[in-house]
Formats: C-alpha cells, structure tokens, sequence
C-alpha cells in the first residue's frame, strides 16, 4: 500500500498551487509582504527550526494539502511550493520518518518510515536539480543518510561542502562527523565534530555517541 | 592656464576686432617672417582653445558597441535615458524608492512604513539628457573608475564590470557629438564676484576652492522641492574643469533647463560676459590639492563573543540582502547579487539567511566557492569587499569590486564584527 502512496504521489502532477501573487518592491526587498501561505511556510519553517517535525508538516498540510506532496512543479507559485515541500522532506528525513504526512507516507511503521524517506529523498533531489545551492545539497544528504544504501552518496556529499568551506548548516557537519567516523576517518569526523561544535546552533547535537 | 585679466578685453571690443584680425591672418598666410605688421594692432586676446583638444564626433562604431552596452549594463534601471523606455518599477531602483517614500508604491500603509524608515538610498539619480556638455574622455574614465561627484546623493555612480573600452564605447554612446570651439576667456575676478552674488555655494561644493559664501538673497526664487533636489544633485565644482566642454559650460550657465529640462540647476541672470567671467572662476580659479587617501585600516578582531543575530542585524539585513538574496524567499529575482543584472554575471549568493551565506557564490569558473576564504594577506573575501568600498570612496580602485556597491561603506567598526563572527567558527 506504502508503495502504491509513494508511487501515486511522485506521479501526481501538482496542480499550481494558486496563492495570491505578492506585491514586489524593487524588484528585490528586504521582506515580502506576508499572504496567508506565505505565513504558513514561514511558520513551518521555524518549526521544524525547532525540530517540532509534526507541527510543521500539518502546518504545511494545513495551507498545501497533499499538494506538497505532489511533485516538481513550474509556473507561479513554484517557489512557494518548493518551500513547502523541501519542509515536508526534511521533516520526514529528521524524524527518520516517523512523521506521517499524508498519501500513507510516514508513521509508525517501518514500510511507511521507508516511503516517506525514498519519498523525501527524491523530492530533494528533484530539487536540487543539475546545480545544487550547498543548502540543497546538504539537505540531500540528511535525507540519504536515513537510507542504508544512502549513507555512501550522503558522506561524499557532505565531504565536499566540507572541504569547499560550504557547509550551511550545523547539522551538516554533525552528520558528516557521523558519517566519517563510519568510515573510520577519525581525523575528518573530529574535525567536524569541532566545526560543529563552533556554529554553536541551538538543537543541534555535535558530539557522538559512542555507537554512531 | 588663463590667469591674466589685464588682457581680457570688453566683449565688445574683442567682437570689433575679430574681423580685422581675421583679414590679417589671411593676409599673413604663407608669406613668411617679414610680412609686414600693423604696429597699431591691439595685443591678441587670450588664447580661445582650451588646453584640450576639441573632441572630435565620436566613432559611429564605438556609439553602436555602447548602445548595446547601456542594455548590458541596464542604465535604465537608474537613469533616464532620451529614447528609452525606463525600467519597470519592480526592477527601477530609484522610482521604487521615490514611489515609496512619496507613499505611491502599491503596498500595505504598514509596510510602507517601514520601508520609508529604511530607505535612504538611490533616492534621486541624474537623468542623462544634454550630456553633450561634458567631456567624452572624461565621462570614459569616470565609468571606469567612478568618484564621489554629487556630495548630497547618498549613492554614487558604481564601479561596473567594465574595462576601459567598454568604458570608452559608452561614453561614445552617452556623448556622440563633437565639442564646440571653446568661447573667449572670462575675467576671472569678475567669475570670483558672481560665485558669491549668485550664491553658488548654496547647493555646490567646490572643494580646495577658497570659500566665497552665498548672498544672503537667491538670484532667482526657488521652490523647497527644486532646492533640495538641487542640494542633493549638485555636483562638486571640483571637477567641473576636466568634466565639462568650455563652451557648453558657458551655454550651460546662461540656461541650464535649456539644456537640461527638469534639472534642478535654476536659470540665473546672466549676460554671456558674466556667464564666462563665471566659467572662467570655476575652471581656472586655482585649487588645494586633494586631501591624501586614507589608508583603510583592518579593525583587529574582537575578544568578545560575535553571534550571527549580530552580524545579521547590524550588517547583512542592513544593506547586503537588498542585492543578495534567494529568489525562493525574497521578492523578485534575488537581486542583481544573486541572479545577476546591471552587467553582473549571476553569483548565486544569498546573505539573507545564515544558510545562504555559508553556502557562499559562484566564481568566474562557475564552482561555488566560499565567501569566508581567506585571500591572500589572510582577509576573509566577504571583509575584504566590505574594505574595498572603503578603498574606492577613498579614491582606490582595488582589484576586488567595493560592496556594497556605490552606496556608503559598511562601517569598519562592523566589519570588525563580521570579521570577529567569521574567526570565531561563524556561530548562530
């Protein structure tokens, strides 16, 4: 049944989500003037900021349906939906799955857990297309290090944001460090478990544990 | 140089002879040393050609390259330009900023609100009509290389990624026609008079100039709206002599509108003599050298702790972000910085977000690279460009492009944060 969700809803075409255009300043502002799915997005974004993975999926679910499921979309609206979805795929791949977040995607169970990460994984990487920012790149490889058969493509990911001085985020290095010290690059975990450590981000757990 | 009053003659005296002077060298053509000479001909006037030579025509190949270059460079989203369709509002810096501050911009009042709170920038910006006063030559090298010209604007000209031929080409472009013979001197002393009775001084700086204050009464009355649009454009008198054609100088100040319609520069009363008499002030009256370049000194880093809310607040969502942002997250294009725009290759670097500036830009060779590299004294790129613009407003044209581009330097008291921020790991 999982299967059949997952594969309805990467084929599922999304209709454009029509939210109303907003106003432009400059061509480039500062801030934008808020619509209401504006203020969804950005109220997920802080939730899942703070790993509050559940609330920020039905936020989403709230303004998008299963709209943010559906995949890749173009036209207006395009940029918004990407926001929410890329919300809905780092939910999945943080909580390791355990969020459910509609089309039997996600939950207690581990065939549900599974679908929602290929899910997630795929979404990401449609996302990220030919030229990915370091940011979709660093959230690709959160997503494929949930799959055993991810891990090997996630660390070399990882690596090179490392090595370039690009790492966005905090939780990208503490996965890095995870995924090195797999590896048994002790060194290179060790260093990223200090550059970690130095973005000093709320939430985010640097050291490993002896397990990892 | 023309320092010599005794020799200037009445207009209408040096108009009597000028027939009589043309016939003899007619006659003189050719014929050598001892041709005969009138021992009853007044003294010659001052030389009329500047120092200068006249600028020719510009090349018709060289207009055509840099018409094609305003395109590139998007002049339109800045200036006015005689037969060209300006900029949308979205894309028009400063109408956007004017149709905000005048309340006319379509947002929500509290928006707008905030925005006019904001705003002090690119706020008035010339429009390039009757630019054949100035020097082609003048106009190449200041593209290239552009200064503080206008003390009241709070922006200046950028420094485009343009080389010096492209530079040339606009220039050609912006200034096709010939120069026209330069007129008779003017009496200098006489300028001296006018600068002050004229008030000049009330909208222009004329730095290493002597100070001659305003008359206490404007020669002509002017509107608040015209006298601070007049404050805010008025160009440093400095520079007039490399930058204007003499003659148009003088046609200039005996009608500005003329030239020039909507300049904020009043017609002044004045006859053609005094017009010259005050040409003659601004471009010949000796000036101070200008003050020495500063060295722009690197701040030491701070001992105290530096946060990205820090950094963000006072530096990046000052200014930066206007420029630099992510298309998924701000309005538009993510600006000029980001997606590219007035000739700038897209660099894809977003510093409205923490994730967006670690991600970094991308280089000439099209790899992402770090803006927190270190260049080769050690700076890291991001502090180095913010040092640049430092550089630049002091007179330097240094190899990494001063940002924020044309506007007024980051404070080096917060580039000092930022460059404690990046040392410290760039915590959150």
């Amino acid at each position: 049944m999982s299967r059949l969700a997952l594969a309805l809803s990467l084929a599922v075409t999304g209709a454009v989500v029509s939210l109303p255009n907003v106003a432009d300043a400059c061509g480039n502002t500062v801030r934008r003037l808020v619509d209401s799915g504006q203020e969804y997005v950005q109220r997920a974004e802080l939730l899942l900021a703070k790993a509050q993975y559940r609330k920020a999926v039905s936020t989403i679910r709230e303004a998008f349906g299963d709209k943010a499921i559906a995949a890749h979309m173009k036209g207006p609206g395009a940029h918004l939906h990407g926001r929410a979805q890329r919300i809905v795929a780092l939910a999945v791949a943080r909580s390791g799955g355990a969020v459910a977040i509609g089309m039997d995607l996600g939950g207690a169970a581990q065939s549900r857990k599974d679908a929602a990460i290929a899910w997630a994984v795929l979404a990401l990487r449609l996302q990220a297309g030919d030229q990915p920012t370091p940011a979709q790149t660093a959230e690709l490889a959160e997503a494929l290090a949930r799959q055993t058969s991810g891990r090997a493509e996630a660390y070399d990911l990882l690596k090179g944001l490392g090595d370039g001085d690009l790492m966005p985020t905090a939780q990208g290095w503490a996965l890095l460090a995870e995924l090195s010290k797999e590896r048994g690059d002790v060194e290179g975990s060790k260093t990223a478990v200090e550059r970690c450590v130095k973005m000093r981000a709320r939430g985010v757990k640097c050291e490993l544990t002896e397990q990892a | 140089m023309r320092r010599q009053p005794e020799l200037v003659r009445p207009r209408t005296r040096r108009r009597s002879c000028a027939p009589l002077l043309a016939v003899f060298s007619l006659l003189s053509c050719g014929t050598g040393p001892q041709d005969p000479v009138r021992a009853d001909i007044p003294p010659a006037p001052p030389p009329a050609a500047p120092q200068i030579a006249l600028e020719p025509p510009a090349d018709p190949a060289a207009v055509a390259r840099g018409q094609a270059l305003i395109d590139r460079f998007e002049c339109v989203r800045c200036h006015d330009l005689p037969g060209r369709e300006p900029a949308p509002l979205e894309k028009h810096c400063v109408r956007c900023h004017q149709d905000i501050l005048a309340g006319r911009f379509p947002a929500p009042p509290g928006t707008l609100r905030e925005w006019q709170g904001h705003i002090t920038h690119l706020t008035d910006v010339p429009a390039l009509h009757g630019l054949d006063r100035f020097r082609r030559a003048w106009l190449a090298g200041w593209l290239h290389t552009p200064h503080d010209l206008r003390p009241g604007l709070d922006s200046t000209m950028p420094r485009l990624a343009l080389g010096t031929a492209e530079a040339a080409d606009l220039a050609a472009a912006l200034i096709p026609a010939a120069e026209a013979a330069a007129p008779a001197a003017g009496d200098l002393a006489r300028g001296r008079e006018l600068f002050g009775d004229k008030s000049c001084a009330l909208c222009h700086r004329f730095t290493g100039a002597p100070n001659i204050a305003p008359a206490a009464r404007l020669p002509v009355p002017l509107d608040e709206a015209q006298l601070q649009r007049g404050l805010a454009q008025a160009p440093d008198l400095r520079f007039t002599r490399e930058r204007m054609r003499p003659a148009a100088l003088v046609a200039w100040l005996l009608d500005p509108p003329r030239h020039k319609p909507g300049t904020p520069m009043p017609k002044i009363p004045l006859d053609e003599a005094d017009a010259r008499a005050l040409a003659a002030y601004v471009t010949e009256v000796p000036l101070e050298p200008p003050p020495a370049p500063k060295h722009v000194q690197r701040l030491p880093l701070l001992e105290r702790r530096v946060t990205w809310a820090e950094v963000e607040a006072k530096v990046f969502k000052r200014t930066c972000w206007h420029c630099h942002s992510d298309p998924d997250y701000a309005r538009g294009d993510g600006g000029p910085g980001n997606s590219g725009g007035y000739g700038f290759t897209p660099r894809r670097l977003d510093l409205a977000s923490y994730t967006g500036i670690a991600s970094g830009s991308v280089g000439d060779d099209g790899k992402r690279r770090s803006v927190f590299a270190p260049l080769a004294d050690g700076t890291p790129r991001i502090v180095a460009h913010m040092l640049a613009r430092h550089a630049e407003v002091e007179g330097a044209a240094p190899e990494l492009r001063g940002m924020p581009l044309g506007l007024t330097p980051v404070p080096l008291a917060d580039i000092q944060l930022v460059d404690t921020w990046i040392a410290q790991g760039r915590p959150q």
